[in-house]
């Protein structure tokens, strides 16, 4: 009987040759049958191939990268006209686990602090009240990656989804005193010709009635990678998060959902573990 | 294959697309079609669903409030606004709905073509407290003949005063008590629209600085805030100015800055401007407040709490402690708070406070440091406990 991992094949069992190990006999049936056995055992070597990664070829990849973001807020205003949204910047540094199956293709999984920023704006009279918020967040991108091109420099293209925590928030901005009424003499240009300003710059406590600190979405990612030393990868990448949970918790009737919507433009470097071409 | 392709693409755009959809938003304050109970019901709702500030702290639970009436009101639909009896009907259940709303400041009304419904759900909460002795009356009535008595006693000297009538708009009494209290009572806080008029409201405020800088002998100050209806918040300047050291953090307020019930803006700490002065008063400042002190009153209350020197004298007060402008050219300023449209207005605040220990008293009061609480059968005598305590605690020091 030959056993070939969890696989029995007693119908093959005379095929043992004398003299040979257990080891040595499985390599020799799988040659001598690696189309039968290819046929019979295809879906679960496709499964072991994304789940548990055994082809003798695939190479382990890890490193660091480090970056900016660019996010907007997706929501509405409402009937709140002149309160708007605007993209705003951030910081990005990750580290980077991929698995290489094939020249084309490898999956990654990472571990990424983002900033998921926006400002908020009014205009015209109102123009001096604002708020600039910071949003950071650790998500776990798990991707497949399809790349193409020559042997040192190779573009690529990420695609999957991600996992996360909403981790801190701080907002700066200003806003009028109410108890502060200024008594103007020149032209009212704005409120605060009229009130005093309060500026602010504070961390925000999360409202566990209102904010939803779990974050998935969707990711794409484009990007190109650069062998510059035998065991050595340069990337850089452009990714674009596609954030499916709303920033709050459904906690009211008629609640306008915010969703993040998040490139992050990174660069980094790459170490390929096991033998190399 | 070309066909799986195709399906993982879409399955992806699908996934995309998974965000909720924004739900239809209506201003209240340009909602001009409204012709049944339902409507009306749908325009009030979401007015205090996207404007009403104390989501945070208030027990309502509006969301339940829409599940059970929504089908009340809509079984209402085809009557429109012209039958009396459905016209009660309605408001009886907008008052049901309404009635616990903490803001005390809240109140509603309903212009029906027969008639205006009116409910001031804060106002019936306080008149209903136990240890209100005096619901619907306001010590402004009498006070001033009771100081006027005692300024022909001579224990009020130094007196200038104004009366509230047909011709003006709030009592003033400012003087001198007992020989070295300084003493200010007035019924609002309207001071800032007699700042440079010279009439006896300016004086008699004017009066009161005086003798907080010059009178020779002062030992204690006392505020009179009973019965206040509140005002102008700039006013707080005028009254506590010359007795903060500096400019003095006195309490907080808050603004809503987004749609969400919970969006707030942070707390900006409030500032009593220091004003100037001829002398470093370290004396005893009291308020003197009741449970018809309301509004500005309490927001003086809870400032003169925050100095070392500082106490309230009298009753748990009424409750209402934001600041509100009326009118929706206001709504732009903070995009919260008042509305109003044909059918209905909306009074609710643009913004709420709490005290600098970090607590909110809305729908509660201000607890005085000494409870002193108004005697009916004394005050009918021409007595007045609650003066007399805050006399007693000037000098005592208890």
């Amino acid at each position: 009987m030959v056993e070939i991992g969890k696989y029995v094949y007693p119908e093959l069992s005379g095929e043992k040759r004398e003299g040979l190990s257990d080891t040595k006999n499985n390599a020799h049936f799988m040659m001598k049958h690696r189309k039968r056995f290819a046929n019979r055992c295809r879906w679960g070597v496709l499964a072991a191939l994304v789940v548990l990664g055994l082809p003798a070829s695939a190479q382990w990849k890890a490193g660091v990268t480090v970056g900016g973001t660019r996010n907007s807020l997706e929501t509405t205003s409402g009937y709140f006209y002149d309160r708007t949204y605007h993209t705003a910047g951030g910081f990005t540094a990750g580290a980077v686990v991929q698995r290489e199956f094939t020249n084309w293709l490898a999956v990654g999984g990472e571990l990424v602090f983002l900033q998921k920023n926006y400002d908020t704006r009014r205009s015209l009279f109102y123009k001096p009240l604002y708020e600039d918020v910071k949003n950071t967040f650790l998500n776990v991108p798990l991707y497949a990656q399809f790349s193409f091109g020559g042997n040192r420099l190779r573009g690529f293209l990420n695609a999957g989804a991600y996992l996360g925590a909403w981790l801190k928030s701080t907002r700066e901005g200003a806003i009028n005193y109410f108890y502060d009424e200024l008594d103007p003499t020149g032209n009212i240009e704005g409120v605060d010709d009229l009130y005093g300003m309060y500026d602010y710059d504070e961390p925000v406590a999360f409202d566990s009635r209102r904010d939803n600190r779990f974050d998935w979405g969707l990711l794409a990612g484009v990007g190109l990678r650069y062998q510059f030393a035998k065991r050595w990868e340069a990337l850089a990448e452009c990714r674009y998060y596609h954030g499916l949970s709303d920033l709050q918790k459904d906690y009211m009737l008629q609640q306008v959902a915010r969703y993040n919507n998040t490139f992050s433009f990174s660069a980094g470097v790459l170490f390929r573990f096991g033998k190399t071409n | 294959m070309k066909q799986r392709y195709l399906f993982i693409i879409a399955a992806l755009f699908a996934f995309a697309a998974c965000r909720e959809d924004y739900p239809d938003m209506q201003n209240p304050r340009w909602d001009i079609n409204i012709y049944n109970w339902d409507q009306a019901f749908v325009s009030y709702w979401n007015g205090l669903n996207y404007n009403y500030l104390f989501w945070d702290i208030d027990p309502t639970d509006w969301d339940e409030v829409y599940r059970e009436y929504k089908p009340r009101f809509e079984a209402l639909k085809a009557f429109g606004f012209d039958s009396t009896e459905i016209n009660n009907q309605a408001f009886d259940m907008i008052r049901e709905m309404s009635g616990n709303l903490i803001d005390h400041h809240f109140a509603i009304s309903f212009f029906m073509p027969d008639t205006t419904y009116w409910f001031y759900p804060g106002n019936e909460e306080v008149s209903s407290r136990e240890y209100n002795r005096h619901p619907d009356y306001n010590l402004w009535d009498d006070l001033p003949i009771f100081l006027l008595i005692k300024e022909k006693e001579g224990r009020f000297t130094e007196v200038a005063h104004n009366f509230y009538s047909g011709n003006s708009d709030m009592s003033v009494f400012s003087g001198v008590l007992d020989g070295n209290i300084v003493y200010l009572g007035f019924s609002v806080f309207l001071f800032y629209d007699h700042e440079g008029t010279g009439d006896d409201v300016e004086l008699a405020l004017q009066n009161y600085k005086d003798l907080l800088d010059n009178y020779p002998d002062v030992q204690g100050v006392i505020i009179d805030v009973r019965s206040n209806g509140g005002g102008y918040n700039r006013d707080i300047n005028q009254v506590l100015g010359k007795l903060v050291p500096q400019n003095h953090t006195a309490f907080y307020s808050r603004q809503k800055n987004g749609i969400g019930r919970l969006d707030y803006a942070p707390w900006v700490p409030e500032e009593i401007k220091w004003q100037e002065r001829t002398r470093e008063l370290q004396v005893p400042v009291v308020v003197l407040a009741d449970v018809n002190s309301v509004s500005m009153a309490e927001m003086t209350a809870m400032a003169v709490l925050s100095l070392p020197n500082g106490a309230v004298i009298g009753e748990r007060t009424f409750g209402g402690n934001g600041s509100l402008a009326p009118a929706n050219e206001y709504f732009d300023m903070t995009y919260s708070g008042f509305f109003e449209n044909d059918v209905m207005w909306i009074y609710t605040t643009n913004t709420m406070s709490r005290d600098v220990n970090g607590v909110i008293h809305e729908g509660v009061g201000i607890p005085p440091t000494i409870e002193c609480l108004f005697d009916p059968e004394s005050w009918t005598q021409g007595i007045d406990l609650q003066l007399e305590r805050a006399v007693s605690y000037i000098r005592n020091g208890k």
